[in-house]
């Protein structure tokens, strides 16, 4: 196995955007609510990388969004091995090269992060169902509008990172891993 | 008939394989991974502490100087009369102590105060936590009550050697003996998470049926001592109305807690001189 510099790269990009999430979290506790933008995280490994070096990024970056986040230890790393599993195996299908897909799939992979932390969430207080359901809603929206300024950017930067340390731009052996 | 390419199942093969590792991996080893990642992931959140009290030094540079010597002025008279209720706290300190070695009583502190910084929260609807800047190696444990200037803050979820997270008493977790002041029956206290508009609130329940309570003179609920993390009468939250509860033999009702928990900075953790050391079931 040749050890790919991308895999790295990406684990810090992916560790720069939840931290910044966090900080920016940290500074709007006066809305009373919290921003979820970390669907970007789940797609460029799986669209750019092989099969292995994939699950490597994914692990490190599920392991340390778990350290991070007041979450059961392991459901990042699963929903991220899970979620980029499928979108590796179906990579062919997407342009990995232009924003449009990668930004709609991080759409859904937030959605189904986010419904999967309304699940956790409900389960330890299932008694204030609406109130608690409401306030994820917002949260979701508010979240997905800024998700739609985000998730280009980020995946600009992530390419950027690509030149920057003259690695291998285009996506790895298509069409399958 | 098409054949089925087996090395296109590779992803879906290793990601079985690793769940049922995951699965049979002992806790312990997953708790040192855990563990592990945070320690690593805790000098990040102080350098960015660090920075922000460095860029708020910068932005303190560009004031004024009459700006600086009129908030100098203003600490130099909050200094005053602090010194002088410290001096009275003291003499009665004086008086306590000697009541407590005349009727050979135990002594009435029983914790010591380790000041914190906040340098993270979590405040939305899936979490109701903030990180401080001390941790395992300043003593603090999990269990460890949390107060600041406007009463409790909550309880010291996990430490890590040099960070420890919090859970807020608005977090759904969060349960403490309560009780109304000037009343020393207690009830039930638990975090609600935060309402529709973002504010954090707590419920309580067993609260007796003789009390009522308006949104103009809402009741103060404050700690009532009992089970030890927290002394006796530290504010909790205001109770602005009461119903009846589902047993019709006790009331029920919304705990509206202290805004100035939304934007914390500074936090004191109560850590007991006899510590009662307790099995941790987090395996």
């Amino acid at each position: 196995m040749i050890f790919d510099k991308r895999s790295l790269l990406l684990f810090a990009s992916n560790a720069l955007l939840l931290h910044l999430m966090l900080l920016a979290n940290s500074s709007i506790t006066f809305v009373g609510f919290n921003l979820f933008i970390l669907g970007p995280l789940f797609i460029i490994a799986p669209l750019y990388l092989r099969a292995d070096q994939f699950f490597i990024t994914s692990l490190l970056t599920g392991f340390w969004v778990d350290a991070a986040l007041p979450t059961p230890f392991g459901l990042f790393t699963f929903l991220l091995l899970t979620i980029g599993s499928l979108i590796l195996l179906i990579r062919l299908r997407f342009r990995a090269e232009k924003n449009f897909h990668p930004a709609l799939l991080a759409h859904i992979a937030n959605l189904i992060a986010g419904l999967t932390l309304f699940y956790f969430s409900l389960s330890a207080n299932f008694s204030d169902f609406f109130v608690l359901s409401s306030t994820c809603f917002i949260e979701l929206i508010s979240s997905h509008l800024i998700l739609l300024f985000i998730a280009p950017w980020f995946f600009n930067f992530q390419r950027s990172l690509f030149s920057i340390f003259e690695t291998k731009t285009e996506p790895e052996s298509l069409p399958f891993v | 008939m098409a054949r089925i390419r087996l090395d296109r199942l590779t992803p879906i093969v290793t990601l079985i394989v690793f769940l049922i590792l995951w699965w049979l991996t002992p806790s312990f080893i997953k708790l040192f991974t855990q563990a592990s990642f945070e320690e690593i992931q805790a000098p990040i959140w102080l350098a960015t502490d660090h920075l922000e009290t460095l860029t708020n030094s910068a932005v303190n540079k560009t004031k004024s100087k009459q700006a600086l010597i009129d908030t100098i002025s203003e600490l130099k008279r909050q200094n005053a009369y602090y010194k002088q209720i410290k001096n009275i706290n003291e003499n009665y300190k004086a008086e306590i102590n000697r009541l407590e070695s005349i009727l050979n009583l135990p002594s009435r502190d029983r914790f010591r105060y380790e000041l914190a910084q906040v340098i993270q929260r979590n405040m939305g609807s899936w979490w109701q936590t903030i990180r401080i800047n001390k941790g395992a190696k300043h003593g603090i444990k999990k269990g460890d009550a949390v107060i600041f200037i406007g009463g409790v803050v909550g309880r010291i979820a996990k430490t890590n050697y040099y960070t420890s997270q919090v859970d807020l008493l608005s977090n759904h977790s969060f349960r403490i003996s309560a009780s109304f002041i000037n009343d020393y029956r207690p009830l039930f206290y638990q975090g609600k998470g935060p309402d529709l508009w973002g504010q954090p609130k707590g419920k309580i329940k067993n609260a007796p049926q003789d009390l009522t309570t308006d949104s103009a003179k809402p009741l103060q609920l404050v700690t009532t001592g009992l089970g030890g993390t927290f002394p006796e009468g530290i504010a909790i939250g205001l109770v602005p109305w009461l119903e009846p509860d589902n047993t019709g033999m006790f009331q029920a009702g919304e705990v509206q807690l202290d805004k100035r928990l939304l934007g914390i900075k500074e936090v004191a953790v109560l850590i007991p001189f006899n510590r009662i050391e307790t099995i941790d079931y987090d395996f």
